[in-house]
Order: C-alpha cells, then sequence, then structure tokens
C-alpha cells in the first residue's frame, strides 16, 4: 500500500501542472488560486526588480495574472508553465513602465551617463535581497535593461523591439549597467574584488 | 554568460515575496464578477418587489382621497353621463355623427363577427336608434338613475352573451373584486440553512469512479457518517398577495428569493481528482472527473467549505386562520414553491466520499419548495404585521439524479411581514 501511495503521490506531482491548467481553462476559481498561490512569490519578486515601489509591484502583479487567466487558452505546452506565465508578467511590467514617462526619459544614454552613484542608496539587507535591492537602485533605464538581459534572459534585439530602442542602445545600456551595479556591488563588499582573471567574483558570506 | 551574470540570475531567483490579500481579491473579482452580479439582482428584486407593493397602495390612496382625483372622477363621470346620454336617447343626430367611432362599437353589440364592423363602417349612418339592455352592466360609469330613464331599450338574452363591451365590463368587475378584496404582502426573514443527505457509496458506484490507484483505500459507505457539515445563516425575501376564499381561508401567491448556505468541514490538499461515479452506468451515465483542492478527512491544513444557493421561487398556497380576532389572531399557512436556482456555488463530494469539488453539470436548476409557517398577526395604523416561524423543505435533491448521493435543503426562519389591504 506504501509504494502504491508513493507512486499516486509521485504521479500526483507530475500531473499537478496539466491538473491545473485544465482547471484554469474551465474558469475554475479554486485551481485559478492554487496556480496563484504557487507562481506568485516568484512573480512578485520579478514586478518588484522591475517597480518603483512595493505597490506598484503588486499592481503589475495583478494585471498580469489577469492576463495569465484570461489567455491561458493560448498556452501552447511548447515550454514551460512557469515560462510562459513569467514572460506575460515581465511584459506586463514594460507596459506599465512605459506610461511612467520618467521611464522613458532614463532610457536616454545621455541621461543615464550622468548619474553618480553615492554608497548610501545601496541597502543593506541579508545576499538575495541585497542583489534585488541593488538592482533596484539602478537608474530605472539601466535595471530595466539588465533586468531584461541578465536575469530574463532576452536578447538586445528583442529587448530593443520590446522597449523601442535600438538594439546598439540596449547593448550599450546593458554594458553601463553591469558596470554601475558591480561598482555598487563591491562598495557594499557583496562581491569581493576579482584577484585573479579567472576568479572574477564570489559573494561574500553574511553571518 | 559571466560569472556576475550568474550571481544576479541566481540571488535573483531565490527572492521571493509574498502578495498581500488584497491583490488576489482583485483578481477573482475581475475574473468572477457573477457573484457581485447576483447579489445586485437579488437587491434590485427587493428594492422592485418594494417599490411595486408601495407604489400599488400609494397610487390607489392617493387617487381616491385626493383632491385631484375627486374632480378627475367627476369631470370623467360628468361628461361620459352626458355622452352617453346624448347617444343612447337617438335624438341628437350631431351628437351621433360626431362619435361614429362609439356607435360602431355599439352597434356591434347587435352582431356577432368582425364582418360585421366592416359592413358597419362602410355603411352611410345617418339616424339610428341603439337599444340598450334594461339593466346594462355598466355600474361604475352610469349610475343606476340614468341606466333607468332608459328602460325602454333592451337587449335579448342571447344578444347579452355575445356582446364584447358587457364581457370587457365583467372581466374589470371580477378584477375590481379581486383587487378590492386582496392585500399585499412584503416579507423577510432571517433563515438558518441546513440539508438532509443520504445515499451510499456503493461498491458500484466506487468502482466505476476510481482509477485503481486507491482501490484498496478505507472509507466510510454511508455519505450522512462520513461528511462534517453545519448550518450557515441565509436569508429570504419575497412579497405576496392574499386574497380570500372564505371567512377564513386566503388564497396566497407571491415571489420569494432566497439564499441558503450551509458549511462543510474539509481539508486542504494538493490537486488531486475526484472522480462521481453515476447512477445508471450501463444506461451510459460514465463517471465525471474533476480538479480537487479539498480532502473529506485529511490534508494539510483544514478548511471549511461554504456551498451557496440562490433562488427564486413562486409561493402558491393557503392561509388558514386558526383563532382570534380582526386585530389579534393565529394562523396557519403552507405553499408549495416552484423554484429556480440562478446561482449554485456547491462543493460535492465525489462518490468515494474522499474529495470535495465543484462539478456544475450535476446540479440542478429546478427544484420543488414546500414551506410551512405559523402566524401571529397583529392589526395596528392600517397595516397587519405578522411574525411567524416557519420551515422550508426543498423536496428533490439539489443534484440530478444520476449523481448517488442525494440532497435536501432545509431552512428555519422567523419571518416578518406586513399585510395591506388595497381598497
Amino acid at each position: 500500500m506504501e509504494n502504491c501511495l508513493n507512486f499516486r503521490e509521485q504521479l500526483l506531482i507530475l500531473m499537478t501542472e496539466e491538473v491545473l491548467l485544465q482547471g484554469c481553462l474551465k474558469n475554475d476559481a479554486s485551481a485559478q488560486q492554487e496556480l496563484y498561490q504557487r507562481y506568485s512569490p516568484k512573480m512578485l519578486s520579478v514586478c518588484y526588480r522591475y517597480a518603483k515601489n512595493r505597490e506598484d509591484a503588486e499592481d503589475m502583479l495583478q494585471e498580469g495574472f489577469i492576463k495569465v487567466f484570461s489567455q491561458i487558452a493560448r498556452f501552447e505546452k511548447r515550454g514551460s508553465l512557469e515560462g510562459w506565465i513569467l514572460r506575460i508578467i515581465v511584459h506586463t511590467c514594460i507596459n506599465h513602465l512605459k506610461k511612467n514617462k520618467k521611464f522613458n526619459d532614463n532610457l536616454d544614454l545621455a541621461y543615464a551617463g550622468n548619474i553618480v552613484i553615492k554608497e548610501e542608496y545601496i541597502p543593506s539587507i541579508i545576499q538575495a535581497k541585497q542583489i534585488v535591492e541593488t538592482i533596484r537602485a539602478l537608474p530605472i533605464g539601466y535595471r530595466t535593461v539588465l533586468n531584461l538581459y541578465a536575469i530574463e534572459g532576452y536578447s538586445h534585439k528583442e529587448i530593443g523591439q520590446l522597449l523601442d530602442i535600438e538594439e546598439s542602445t540596449s547593448r550599450s545600456q546593458y554594458t553601463r549597467a553591469k558596470s554601475m551595479l558591480e561598482e555598487m556591488l563591491l562598495k557594499k563588499r557583496i562581491i569581493q574584488q576579482p584577484k585573479e582573471k579567472k576568479k572574477l567574483f564570489s559573494p561574500v558570506r553574511i553571518v | 554568460m559571466d560569472e556576475l551574470e550568474d550571481l544576479l540570475k541566481e540571488r535573483s531567483d531565490q527572492y521571493l515575496l509574498y502578495p498581500s490579500d488584497r491583490v488576489w481579491n482583485n483578481i477573482q473579482k475581475e475574473l468572477h464578477p457573477n457573484r457581485t452580479l447576483r447579489y445586485g439582482l437579488l437587491a434590485l428584486f427587493l428594492l422592485l418587489s418594494t417599490t411595486t407593493a408601495i407604489w400599488v397602495n400609494k397610487d390607489k390612496a392617493s387617487y381616491a382621497s385626493s383632491p385631484v382625483g375627486q374632480v378627475a372622477a367627476k369631470f370623467i363621470d360628468r361628461n361620459l353621463i352626458s355622452l352617453t346620454n346624448d347617444f343612447y336617447s337617438g335624438t341628437n343626430a350631431s351628437s351621433a355623427k360626431t362619435n361614429d367611432k362609439y356607435s360602431h362599437f355599439l352597434n356591434s353589440h347587435d352582431h356577432d363577427d368582425m364582418s360585421s364592423y366592416a359592413e358597419l363602417a362602410s355603411a352611410e349612418q345617418k339616424d339610428f336608434t341603439v337599444q340598450l339592455p334594461s339593466k346594462l352592466d355598466v355600474p361604475r360609469l352610469l349610475p343606476q338613475k340614468e341606466i333607468n330613464k332608459h328602460s325602454e331599450i333592451n337587449l335579448t338574452k342571447e344578444e347579452k352573451k355575445n356582446s364584447i363591451g358587457t364581457a370587457i365590463e365583467t372581466v374589470i368587475q371580477q378584477a375590481k373584486k379581486i383587487q378590492k378584496n386582496a392585500s399585499w404582502q412584503i416579507y423577510a426573514s432571517p433563515t438558518m440553512g441546513y440539508r438532509r443527505l443520504k445515499g451510499e457509496a456503493s461498491g458500484s458506484n466506487y468502482q466505476y469512479s476510481v482509477f485503481s490507484l486507491s482501490t484498496n483505500a478505507v472509507f466510510a459507505r454511508n455519505v450522512k457518517g462520513a461528511v462534517t457539515h453545519k448550518p450557515g445563516m441565509g436569508f429570504e425575501m419575497g412579497t405576496a398577495m392574499f386574497y380570500p376564499l372564505s371567512k377564513k381561508i386566503n388564497f396566497k401567491a407571491g415571489l420569494q428569493a432566497n439564499y441558503n448556505h450551509y458549511q462543510i468541514e474539509a481539508f486542504s490538499s494538493v490537486p488531486e481528482i475526484a472522480n462521481y461515479g453515476m447512477n445508471n452506468y450501463a444506461s451510459g451515465s460514465y463517471p465525471i472527473s474533476t480538479v480537487s483542492f479539498y480532502r473529506n478527512t485529511s490534508g494539510y491544513s483544514p478548511a471549511i467549505l461554504r456551498n451557496e444557493h440562490y433562488m427564486i421561487s413562486l409561493p402558491i398556497g393557503i392561509d388558514y386562520a386558526l383563532a382570534g380576532t380582526k386585530k389579534l389572531n393565529f394562523s396557519v399557512a403552507s405553499t408549495i414553491q416552484p423554484t429556480y436556482v440562478f446561482a449554485n456555488y456547491s462543493y460535492l463530494i465525489s462518490t468515494d466520499l474522499k474529495h470535495y469539488a465543484k462539478e456544475p453539470s450535476l446540479n440542478r436548476r429546478w427544484n420543488m419548495n414546500a414551506a410551512f409557517e405559523a402566524n401571529l398577526n397583529m392589526e395596528k395604523g392600517g397595516f397587519k404585521w405578522s411574525i411567524a416561524p416557519q420551515f422550508r423543505y426543498q423536496m428533490l435533491s439539489s443534484f440530478k439524479t444520476k449523481y448517488p448521493i442525494k440532497e435536501n435543503l432545509m431552512d428555519f426562519g422567523i419571518k416578518v411581514g406586513v399585510i395591506k389591504t388595497i381598497k
């Protein structure tokens, strides 16, 4: 019986995503809630990296999940459901940002180049959060490109199309963003200065 | 990708934030607006029924009592009498000529079919005499003394029978008579909703419903002993018309809205398949499977499920006065209520009695309820107030017959109503 139940539990784990998907396709509130509970913490942290504050991040998350549930019939199972949801959430975040004039101004390289980083801008909190908060301390244009390229895995071509900028602008933005972030992380000792070229960065253990 | 990028990605993926409840509530409102809509419809129904009842009473009262109403009534009576007198006497040719429209109508009393109307309409009519029955049944329009003046005008019995005018008048008379004696009630009641559950997870149901993964599981066979449920608050509101059939018996008919709910104790679980075996498997009622997030007996956290029903019904029945005076009396009433369940948010137990899930295809839309109530009626200030303990029982199962488990809803309540007689 034990083996039978174990097999059943294993089967259920494999089935879960499919079962949730079927429930969501039937507009079943319980399935939708389960899917939301499963993916919302990760998706909120994605939104938070793009948003100005936590409240804006929750607004983005809400808008994104409404799109997810209303468009779920379009999911073609070519990739993972999580990846599909992530893509919708990221696009929602970008749309949200585009409505803000400041964001569009910040995509301008000349503006971003004049920004001076002060050490006190970098929050001092535990490691994963430190890195996320440091990313958030970047100018909005820089951090968007950095998020899209380094974390979400978009190409510069895709970023260019998504943000209505040139591919070369995306590359330059990213180079500057990365350089600025590196400087900030080093100043806060979240990463160490590389002594050898092979071992560039190692995270600092925070006790 | 360099080391910094790896680090960024890795740490960002580790970082989780938990959204506030507000986010999910807003998403749910956006995705399932029907609940709000249904509450709105229910409120609208109450508002409409109340407004209608008030309007009916107000309209009657204000017309009869207001100076404008009295003047208007006199004016209409005088002109109708004048017109009718001129016309009936047949002495005033000009009057008859200017009222051809009426003359055609009244002349038609002598004819059986519509072709007579056409013939009459086409014929040139100059002088004519109309014979009226000695007792034309239009007492509201013509005072008896005016009718008596024309006692020489007679219609045969057969002609009377065929008279459209007489028929219309008869209907109006009847309606007025009913209206005169009818009273109107508006009522509301908090209720306690519960259910009677019966059925067994029989071998055959079980066999059809399980995909062999848990055939060796132990489960309770009788559904009544396998579930934990408790009553929930609901409400009832409606409007009814009373018509006296005799001194003690009133006929009662109306429109009523009910909200019933009860609670089930269950447990949250990982998504699993709930199976619903069907009766008459051989005749093609195949088992149904759906996603369940709740188990009946064990899970990772306790959960309370609310089974909610929104219903509209047409109560028709009898109210019998047992004792008392006009001011204070005691009566009992019983109604039968054809019911439409316009929203049903119910979790159904799977036929292996292990899971709860929503399966709307197994819910019955049309049902029949019976209600019994004992009324204490008090008359004060032109209104009759009524307080009545009542019991309402759903006669057919909430579920379709193919689902082996039967559920009959019950409501207990204390009804408070106000009755106004229309005069």
